[in-house]
């Protein structure tokens, strides 16, 4: 039942899902937003993800399959690959902007994700999402250390060329306030736990290994297909530094097109 | 199954909230007030027996870059993030020079923690647990989360004195900013900064230390506004029973010093200057004819380690810094100051650690008055 409201959640005057689930997007539906990741519904049980305008920095697709379906709990898997190579060399400039030291040269970097990701519906409005997935790093060896961007958000999503195998566990819930207003509480732990002699050995004074982040966003369905939303990411990370917490500001959009 | 998921939420937002006061801090440390050093001391500290004569010593160290490394930033080259190796090759040198000279109380400047151009190494502790000194503090002049130009990153460099003796009322004094700068640059540039600390030796006499770093690049009147600022805390510092002493890179040549004008030893191979058409006329940091009268309020109000006169006939010998590693140190900006003489012919500047640093150490020895 769960499911089939999803499906036909462009057509519900109520809920909108902002971030990622288990559950596929309508075939000919095109989800999108700022910062969260766009999913196109290509059939009934596949759609494609990536972000519209990262896709040309950053190359990045993955494709999510849906597997499982019974009662209140969907179940899929998501397999896709990162590039971020253009985006690195962008950014490794002189001057102001210059978040890479030029002297280094960046390699072509690959990732591959593999994830499961889950959903329960708790009642028509609520939805609970959990996963699990793996990156493997491929063409890394010739990183230098020093490339890395030490930040919140970047840091945990590149550490993986860095310490070639990342973990990402994933848990949130998402649903309605009222009519006019939605939420979405997550929070995303990282863990990057094989040790890469290079790396570790460079930066002694933190493991590198932890990173997690918890969102609070609250969107406002400005109409059938249209919300606007607001929050903070409070992000926490063991950096080649030492620990550090951040507490970020959020402003996104999600727009659902068909 | 029913659960309060607006109870959750709001319960979340306050939880997020409550994280936040008291676990963030701002991406830029503007230095603005007067505050507390960090404290590097070791906790069991030697005993360690008074002494009548004090070696004193101060040295830029250059955040353990040396000098054979070209780095972008003031010597014409291309690097900006250096490897651990080559950061802990440099410092081991300079930690071996100081548990050689020994000096019984030490200033030192560009002193990294944990800045990304340094493998994220802490100077500060790396240098307290190599050398003898029972007591040193560190003093940020340049603290900022993430500088995002020339891939510089995390930095946090800045000033420490060393002491074999316990050390209090260790204070950090902002300096006016450069003023040559736009906006945007000046919020992310180095705040200089002066350290003042009290050293109590065992036999109760007190010794007030006072170390500073002044702008290198400025074009304007920064550094006289710095000086000036500087001046005012030893002058407020100096109480007349107590000794003082002072020092740094000071960035300014000697009132007397023959050569004022460095722009073609500084300037890189791209670069011209002097000529007609020629912007800026003078290479920035290199030209110090405008400001070679400045240095003389201190030299009126406080005995210097080396004399104006025995500077002027062998100004060679006390030049303690030159850009460029391949040539011998070219002028004199590191001195140490003090209310009462220094003994006479102490004054060493150290050229044979030509390799370490871009500035030289410079000693000398003060006999401390009886209480």
């Amino acid at each position: 039942m769960s499911f089939n409201f999803v499906l036909s959640q462009v057509d519900s005057n109520y809920f909108r899902f902002y971030g990622g689930s288990a559950y596929i997007l309508k075939p000919h539906y095109f989800k999108y937003s700022l910062i969260e990741v766009s999913e196109y519904g290509i059939s009934k049980n596949l759609s494609i993800v990536g972000h519209p305008i990262m896709l040309f920095l950053s190359p990045s697709l993955s494709l999510k399959y849906n597997f499982y379906k019974k009662n209140n709990l969907s179940i899929s898997s998501i397999h896709g690959f990162n590039y971020p190579t253009l985006l690195m060399n962008m950014v490794k400039t002189e001057g102001t902007g210059g978040f890479i030291s030029p002297e280094f040269s960046i390699p072509h970097l690959f990732s591959i994700r593999n994830s499961i990701i889950s959903t329960i519906a708790f009642e028509e409005k609520l939805f609970l999402n959990g996963s699990i997935g793996i990156d493997i790093a491929l063409n890394n060896s010739k990183l230098e250390t020093g490339t890395s961007i030490d930040l919140p958000i970047i840091l945990p999503r590149s550490m993986v060329y860095y310490k070639n195998i990342g973990f990402i566990l994933n848990i949130g819930v998402e649903g309605s306030l009222s009519s006019s207003f939605q939420f979405q509480c997550e929070s995303e732990i990282f863990l990057f736990p094989i040790e890469d002699d290079k790396y570790d050995y460079e930066y002694q004074e933190t493991s590198n290994s932890f990173f997690a982040e918890i969102s609070s966003n609250v969107f406002w369905n400005i109409t059938n297909t249209f919300s606007l939303g607001a929050g903070t990411r409070l992000c926490f990370g063991n950096y080649p530094f030492g620990s550090q917490w951040h507490l970020l500001p959020f402003i996104d959009f999600v727009k659902y097109i068909e | 199954m029913k659960c309060n998921f607006k109870k959750i939420f709001i319960s979340t937002l306050f939880t997020i909230f409550i994280i936040q006061l008291i676990s963030c801090e701002p991406i830029v440390d503007t230095i603005d007030e007067e505050r507390e050093c960090s404290n590097y001391s070791k906790p069991n500290p030697n005993s360690i027996p008074s002494k009548d004569t004090l070696l004193i010593m101060t040295w830029n160290i250059r955040f353990g870059c040396g000098t054979e490394i070209l780095w972008f930033g003031d010597a014409c080259g291309e690097r900006t993030i250096l490897k651990r190796d080559e950061v802990t090759k440099n410092l081991d040198l300079i930690v071996k020079t100081i548990n050689d000279i020994k000096p019984d109380i030490l200033l030192l400047q560009e002193v990294d923690v944990k800045c990304k151009r340094t493998a994220y190494i802490d100077q500060m502790k790396y240098i307290m647990d190599k050398t003898y000194f029972n007591y040193g503090y560190y003093a940020t002049n340049w603290n900022i989360q993430f500088i995002p130009s020339d891939g510089i990153g995390r930095m946090d460099e800045g000033n420490a004195i060393l002491s074999r003796w316990k050390m209090s009322d260790v204070k950090l004094h902002p300096l006016p900013l450069r003023n040559d700068l736009d906006a945007l640059t000046k919020y992310f540039y180095v705040r200089e900064i002066v350290m003042s600390a009290k050293v109590s030796l065992q036999n109760k006499k007190e010794i007030i230390v006072i170390n500073t770093h002044l702008s290198a690049f400025s074009t304007d009147d920064t550094k006289k506004r710095q000086l000036e600022k500087y001046i005012q805390i030893c002058d407020d510092l100096n109480l007349a029973e107590t000794q003082l002493i002072t020092g740094g890179d000071y960035n300014l040549l000697p009132p007397n010093s023959d050569s004022l004008d460095y722009c073609d030893e500084d300037k890189c191979e791209d670069e011209h200057f002097h000529s007609v058409g020629d912007k800026p006329f003078h290479k920035e940091g290199s030209n110090y004819e405008p400001e070679i009268d400045w240095l003389n309020p201190l030299y009126d109000k406080y005995y210097p380690s080396l004399d104006l006169s025995k500077y002027k006939a062998n100004q060679k010998m006390y030049f303690s810094h030159a850009t460029y590693p391949e040539i011998p140190y070219d002028r004199t900006l590191d001195y140490l100051f003090a209310n009462r003489p220094w003994v006479e012919n102490s004054h060493i500047t150290h050229q044979e650690f030509r390799q370490y640093s871009d500035h030289a150490p410079v000693t000398s020895q003060i006999v401390l008055e009886a209480k």
